[in-house]
């Protein structure tokens, strides 16, 4: 067992903290624009606190380090490739500005303002399911790096996700987005210090010169060229970079932190610095993940390496504090989420069936409903299911079912004055396509066809979606005939 | 070490630098914004136990 009662103390207290401010700040929340968007009243360095708190959880760390430990430097180029995209977005204020313009709450509320209700409901139900989906592995992820950090069993492990669950849940209840930017805030501090801990720790245990010596020994030319590994190459690069755009752009969790952003200016500038953060956001866990292949060497289970190597390395103390700082990063980025995907599920799913619009007392008693049905369905999915490929490709392939479709509807919307409403039902089913295909079909590779085979490569399948979805939306608007003129778009801001 | 090696390492160095600085200065800044989130938003009253 590697934890102390001294690490025990820091983690109570971090927790205590924490719930105690996410509790007390929802004597704020009036109605429910304060609920979703915290009144639209945050700034720059808030606004850049809580979105690189959202984007980083304790699975972004394992996932990320998976990728150190099986490909090693030449992963680093995904950092690189986020960082740019996000960077992109924040400079050009390409869909966020005009998104926030707007003054929508979520984003298949701007379907609704674009083409038509019925476009709103489709497109809500996809954005939840695929945020859902993607969402359902992150409790196991951080059941895996506990058990190895800390040094219990599973059992214990499920109990302390167990407790994390529910009280995350009940200050995203209870404050909404008030909550969650208040906590965000406070869990940016304490997982920043957390990364730095380790990041010391891992450089102190495996200097950069033993790294480069076990990268070139266990990989060779592939673990510092990311065109020689054959996990990457150029398909890959293309369809992370398009997809870093789309998700900076377009990720419902993270956007809904632009759309709380006092003005357009500053939602595009939080993009824009939140982006110089991105690259050392990828590569500090991978260097993590690089460090476990030079210390124990290849050959271990890769998704609990990382941990491992943490809980070995990280004096007594030191590790209560990286344990709150990634229980930090967790709960920051479950908080978001559910609170992004429940208010989806609220407003645009639930919402949309009815002939009237809702009421916002219901529409917030929905989206509390919503938080705590999702935190059930993590507490169950994360225990069965069993990722494909790595998990990095998981999350990437399970959030192209939306951000697809997403992209090329939102981004037609504001930028082509001839897309339809037909072009964006054909976006987004075309854009869930392939990803649903590569979903389902991975587990029978063996069994298809060989000219269906590329459906089960998750690099082709996650390109394929964002070329299926554009496609889908310049055929679709242009084979519906002549149509009215779109409402306007605010595109000063951008 | 290799050329991609020390490239690859250089680059990580700037990357965490860079992401470390931007940390120490919204933490610092981020203080400021949360206290105006606070005082700009005027509790509401009974809000407490409301909903």
């Amino acid at each position: 067992m590697n934890f102390t009662r001294l690490d025990w103390g820091i983690v109570i207290v971090y927790l205590a903290l924490t719930v105690a401010a996410g509790i007390w700040v929802r004597r704020y929340v009036e109605d429910l624009g304060g609920y979703l968007v915290a009144g639209r009243r945050v700034r720059l360095a808030l606004g850049v606190a809580t979105l690189v708190a959202t984007e980083i959880g304790t699975v972004t760390f394992v996932y990320l380090a998976e990728l150190g430990y099986v490909a090693g430097f030449s992963c680093f180029v995904i950092g690189l490739l986020a960082a740019a995209a996000y960077m992109l977005v924040g400079r050009t204020g390409f869909i966020v500005s005009a998104l926030r313009a707007q003054g929508v709450m979520t984003i298949p509320e701007y379907y609704e303002r674009r083409y038509s209700r019925r476009v709103r409901l489709v497109g809500g139900t996809i954005l939840f399911l695929g945020g859902v989906l993607n969402m359902g592995i992150f409790l196991k992820f951080d059941g895996i790096f506990l058990s190895e950090v800390m040094g219990f069993g599973p059992q214990a492990v499920a109990l302390i996700m167990s407790v994390m669950m529910v009280v995350v849940v009940a200050y995203t209840v209870l404050g909404g987005m008030f909550s969650v930017v208040v906590t965000d805030f406070l869990q940016f501090v304490v997982l920043s210090f957390g990364m730095l801990v380790a990041t010391v720790a891992a450089l102190n245990a495996t200097p950069p010169a033993v790294l480069a010596e076990a990268v070139s020994r266990h990989l060779g030319e592939s673990g510092v060229d990311p065109l020689a590994n054959p996990r990457f190459g150029w398909p890959f690069i293309v369809w992370i970079f398009v997809s870093s755009v789309a998700a900076a752009a377009l990720w419902q969790p993270g956007v809904s932190k632009a759309l709380s952003s006092q003005s357009p200016d500053v939602a595009r500038r939080v993009f824009f610095y939140t982006g110089l953060t991105f690259a050392g956001r990828a590569m500090i866990p991978m260097l993590w993940g690089v460090a476990a292949l030079a210390y124990f060497g290849p050959g271990l289970p890769t998704l609990g390496v990382m941990p491992r190597l943490l809980g070995e390395i990280v004096p007594s103390g030191l590790l209560g504090l990286l344990v709150a700082g990634m229980l930090a990063a967790s709960m920051s980025t479950y908080s978001a989420y559910m609170l992004a995907w429940s208010s989806v599920f609220a407003r645009d799913v639930a919402g949309c069936l009815g002939p009237t619009e809702p009421s916002e007392a219901t529409t917030i008693r929905r989206t509390r409903y919503a938080t705590a049905g999702i935190a059930t369905f993590l507490l169950t999915f994360g225990l069965w299911y069993q990722v494909p490929d790595t998990a990095f490709q998981y999350l990437y392939i399970s959030g192209a079912m939306y951000t697809a479709g997403a992209l090329a509807v939102v981004a037609a919307g504001i930028y082509w004055p001839r897309a339809t409403a037909r072009g964006a039902y054909a976006a987004l089913v075309c854009g869930a396509a392939a990803p649903m295909g590569f979903l389902l079909l991975e587990r029978v590779r063996e069994q298809l066809p060989r000219w269906l085979g590329f459906v089960a490569e998750v690099n082709v399948a996650g390109l394929l979606s964002f070329a299926l979805a554009a496609a889908g939306m310049i055929v679709g608007s242009l084979t519906s005939g002549p149509v009215p003129a779109p409402a306007p778009v605010n595109r000063s801001a951008s | 070490m290799t050329t991609g090696a020390i490239v690859w390492m250089a680059i990580f160095g700037l990357s965490a630098a860079c992401f470390f600085c931007v940390a120490a200065v919204v933490s610092v800044l981020g203080m400021r914004d949360v206290k105006d989130l606070l005082r700009r938003g005027e509790p509401i009253q009974g809000n407490e136990h409301a909903r």
